[in-house]
């Protein structure tokens, strides 16, 4: 028997097929899903809305300074869907820009934490009763033994008061839950004949963390991700509201429901486009992860 | 004579020669003596199978093999290289070349979310990282052609698998380092029988085509009588008897050999009446943290005698490649 | 002749899951008369524990009796009335669960968990906690356990693998007053503490005169231990034969691959297996179930319909068209 790049190339085709053919059911299987759809769905709106805030958005100029006295306070109408805040901005630009930051925060947030916290478990899990593992989860638990809201609250304390410091301290709370999730998986996988098999076989350590065990843990790990994403939007408005996060006027979602509180309730309805943005991007975001797991849990 | 000259197989091909192996786990309630001064040879191209209940120290010996623990005494010699005490982090890839191992449960054994071709291609790539792609493939084809399995196999992931398709495909990832040496860890325990006998006919005819050297560890006997050639018994880290397979089922000597042997189900009257009667399974193996003292069998053993608590048995060769660790049979012998 | 102590008829078991349906049991009949002990063999996967479970009525919710009847005695199991099914699963079947350990909750004493049952199987009975421990502790010493006082006061963990499975046995005793039910009794044990396991359930069955229905995959132990085997494969019953006979001239295409599959001890020659993987019961055959895997498949009739169980020789039954049933 001798392999022509014929061969080899039907071969390459084939796997391809195959890999195609796979996705396709997990995407089926998500498909069946209500729910997880509609997550998706409100998800990739509220995405393309934030990305093209300045087109969609009513007023795009009401995002940052802006003041119009004349026009503050207004109940909803068709000119100001939700109305405008006590400068006058309207409430429906601000939250669309309010999107657009809660995904950046998002995004920035989970695109630190997920690798980092990962690759820092599956080091600490695989080396489990060597040096590595102690420093790890040593420096983890000084990180979780302070309840996180007040571990991000002091942090941003202490830095100036803004959104990059506020995105500093909702990472550093954030990682040693990935690490310890990491952590936990990893060290009874490491123990797996298929790990012992491919350790006989002299696989890198390297490899083994990255080839062996991470694709069977990759799946809790994404769902843990776009189910934390709904926990920073939350976390990241509460500095927000507590004043140690976003200042005004950033159109950040927390920033406004801590704005508009002080006229709650004269001027009801200022509050209600916030807190009802803050609530659909979290719960949208928990529908696709219930999705997401369902995908990964097979059948 | 002493146990170094007594242990002679019956060839001079010695491919492992394991001489007052020792390994101690310690725990909180004491230190388990799971292999306990064993010594015994492997020869070339041979089925050595080591037989023994659950905490006979069967597995830890392969696993000292295989370099998951390091031998607390005595020594490995691998082709006349000691390897008990390089463990398997230390050791280099010529020698895990040579000694590759199968487990028992093919369920855990192959990393469900690898295809059949990144399982196997993993080895190649490793242990011949040289090959082109055209050849890699190639090999990658033979050696699932010689363990039996179609190109239909090649993107299916294990959980795709029947139980005994599993276990051929570890086989071929064993296969793909070309060994000298397989350890079968009760490959077949765990299967049906249907699944069982195309795994045994397989390893059967691999040894014969590939000169390969099977360390099988089992506790099913009756698989034993059909793929090995050699036996050891194990009790509570001690060897009891060492024997080939037609004189140890025709002649056994040793009370727990004999005991072995009368437990197993047999499925015809014929086969009942080649098994020992007047023996008895009873008790259970006792604890390796405070083994029995003299001969550690002897809490069970119907035969039972004074010197038994006294003394410890030393194995000696009865007839020609026949080695019992017993008082009574010395005694007979006198 | 005996009286039908348990008697299933063409029961149908469906499984449910989010994406697939199994339809595992289909059509099982099977009868257990007073005082005899049958076997039931099978692969992994061929609805042994499904049909036992199904007698105690304790399937999982995701599974679904579609059709058939489990009679004990004269009571329906599928439609008596509470009461009814809590008196014969406490005071009449008592079962010995496969793995002992998992079989035993590791927070509670033995003392405590045997009392539990003991209990409700001497429920208004008028014992106090005393009488009953002594009951517990007699089924302890039926199964010969050594020192059964002591075993009483542990937890499971302090026990070893057979002292585990003679307390699972005793606990099964406790309410098997007619009928006991074994699923692989002896799976990862020893052959050894087998050997002694088996023969104390022989000797239990026979003392306190029970009927016993013994489902396993090991054919050896099955041969040693019943009077009557049931062959299962897929969810259908293929071969119904006393043991002997059974083991000295099987019938089944099935069957003979089966018993030519395990290792022997006389020969060193290897039977050839069977090839191919066991039923998917998400897409089951069509036909007789086995005929993907059948070497003698030859007749398009076995593509087309179920074979009916007949009757071939005195109290022997196969389902198979080498037997005729065809047209």
């Amino acid at each position: 028997m001798s392999i022509t790049e014929l061969d080899y190339n039907l071969i390459i085709q084939k796997e391809k097929e195959v890999r195609k053919e796979r996705f396709k059911r997990a995407w089926f299987r998500f498909k069946k899903s209500k729910l997880a759809i509609t997550g998706l769905v409100i998800l990739s709106t509220l995405l393309i809305m934030a990305i093209f805030a300045e087109y969609l958005a009513p007023y795009p100029e009401h995002a940052g300074m802006y003041v119009n006295f004349k026009e503050r306070f207004q109940y909803i109408s068709t000119k100001y869907l939700l109305g405008t805040d006590h400068l006058g901005r309207d409430i429906f630009t601000r939250v669309i820009f309010g999107f657009r930051l809660a995904f950046m925060m998002i995004g920035i947030v989970i695109s630190i934490v997920m690798p980092v916290g990962t690759v820092l478990g599956l080091i600490a899990g695989y080396y489990k009763g060597k040096w590595p593992e102690h420093i790890v989860l040593r420096l983890a638990d000084m990180f979780v033994s302070i309840p996180p809201l007040i571990l991000a609250l002091s942090i941003c304390a202490i830095l100036e008061p803004n959104i990059v410091n506020a995105m500093i301290a909702i990472t550093l709370m954030w990682w040693p839950w990935y690490t310890r999730m990491v952590y936990s998986m990893t060290s009874s996988i490491r123990d797996e004949p298929y790990v012992w098999a491919a350790r006989a076989l002299g696989v890198k350590d390297r490899d083994i963390m990255f080839k062996e065990i991470l694709p069977n843990i990759l799946g809790p790990i994404l769902t843990k991700a776009t189910l934390d994403a709904a926990w920073v939007i939350l976390i990241g408005s509460a500095i927000s509201f507590l004043g140690l996060g976003a200042q005004p006027p950033t159109p950040d979602l927390g920033t406004m429901v801590s704005e508009y509180m002080a006229y709650f309730p004269t001027y009801w309805w200022m509050i209600i486009g916030p807190a009802l943005g803050i609530a659909i991007l979290v719960m949208a975001f928990n529908l696709f992860g219930d999705g997401l797991r369902e995908v990964f849990a097979g059948d | 004579m002493s146990v170094e000259n007594a242990i002679q197989t019956p060839n001079d091909q010695i491919l492992l020669k394991v001489r007052n192996l020792k390994k101690y786990f310690p725990t909180s309630n004491g230190v388990v003596r799971a292999v306990d001064d064993v010594s015994f040879d492997v020869s070339k191209e041979e089925t050595l199978a080591l037989v023994g209940e659950s905490g006979s120290g069967k597995t830890t010996v392969a696993n000292v093999i295989l370099g998951k623990y390091v031998a607390d005494a005595g020594s490995i010699l691998y082709k006349g290289y000691e390897i008990g005490n390089i463990p398997l982090i230390k050791r280099n890839l010529l020698l895990r070349r040579e000694i590759q191992v199968v487990f028992q449960d093919p369920a855990t054994s192959l990393n469900p979310k690898k295809t059949v071709k990144d399982i196997i291609e993993t080895a190649i790539n490793i242990h011949y990282p040289n090959l082109n792609k055209y050849e890699k493939i190639e090999r990658l084809l033979i050696l699932m052609n010689y363990v039996g399995l179609t190109e239909d196999y090649l993107f299916k992931l294990p959980g795709e698998l029947g139980g005994g398709e599993k276990q051929l495909v570890a086989i071929a990832r064993a296969l793909a380092t070309n060994p000298t040496c397989l350890i079968l860890d009760e490959s077949t325990s765990n299967l049906d029988v249907s699944a069982q006998s195309r795994i045994l006919k397989t390893l059967l005819r691999i040894q014969k085509s590939k000169n390969l050297t099977y360390i099988l560890i089992t506790h099913d006997l009756a698989v034993v009588k059909n793929i090995s050639h050699r036996i050891n018994v194990m009790y509570l880290g001690k060897l009891m008897e060492i024997a080939s397979v037609e004189e140890l089922f025709s002649n056994p000597l040793h009370p727990y050999t004999q005991m072995l042997l009368a437990s197993i189900p047999t499925i015809s009257e014929e086969e009942s009446k080649t098994l020992p009667k007047g023996i008895e399974s009873k008790g259970e193996i006792p604890s390796a943290i405070n083994p029995p003292s003299g001969c550690r069998f002897r809490t069970r053993c119907p035969f039972v005698m004074n010197i038994c608590s006294e003394q410890e048995p030393i194995l000696n060769e009865v007839s020609h490649g026949h080695y019992v660790a017993c008082h009574l049979i010395n005694n007979m012998k006198k | 002749m005996y009286e039908n102590l348990l008697t299933v008829k063409d029961l149908f078991v469906k499984y449910k899951s989010y994406w697939y349906v199994y339809h595992v049991l289909d059509g099982v009949s099977i009868n257990v008369k007073l005082g005899e002990k049958v076997g039931l063999i099978g692969e992994s996967g061929a609805g042994k524990t499904t049909l036992l479970k199904s007698i105690l009525r304790v399937l999982p919710p995701q599974g679904k009796i579609t059709n058939g009847e489990i009679l004990y005695r004269d009571v329906n199991l599928l439609n008596c009335s509470k009461q009814q099914l809590l008196e014969i699963r406490r005071r009449k079947i008592g079962m010995i669960f496969q793995d002992p350990l998992a079989a035993l909750n590791p927070v509670f004493k033995i003392k405590e968990q045997m009392l539990d049952i003991i209990k409700y199987a001497h429920e208004n009975s008028g014992m106090n906690k005393r009488d009953l421990e002594n009951i517990a502790l007699d089924l302890l010493r039926d199964t010969l356990i050594p020192d059964p006082e002591r075993v009483l006061n542990s937890y499971p963990f302090e026990l070893s693998g057979g002292m585990r499975q003679r307390v699972v046995i005793a606990m099964a005793l406790a309410s098997a007053r007619e009928l006991l039910l074994a699923d692989e009794p002896t799976t990862n044990i020893d052959v050894t503490i087998q050997a002694q396991i088996l023969k104390l359930i022989m000797d239990l069955v026979k003392k306190k005169g029970l009927s016993m229905l013994l489902v396993s995959h090991a054919l050896g132990m099955v041969r040693n231990m019943t009077d009557r085997i049931y062959v299962i494969y897929g969810g259908n019953i293929v071969e119904e034969a006393p043991t002997s006979k059974l083991f000295k001239d099987p019938l089944h295409p099935y069957t003979r691959l089966l018993i030519d599959s395990a290792p022997k001890i006389l020969s060193s020659t290897l039977g050839e297996g069977i090839k191919g993987n066991p039923v998917d019961y998400r897409h089951p055959p069509s036909g007789c179930r086995f005929h993907p895997r059948c070497p003698f498949c030859d007749q398009e009739i076995c593509r087309r319909a179920k074979p009916p169980l007949i009757e071939v020789d005195r109290d022997r039954y196969v389902s198979c068209y080498l037997y005729g049933g065809g047209t």
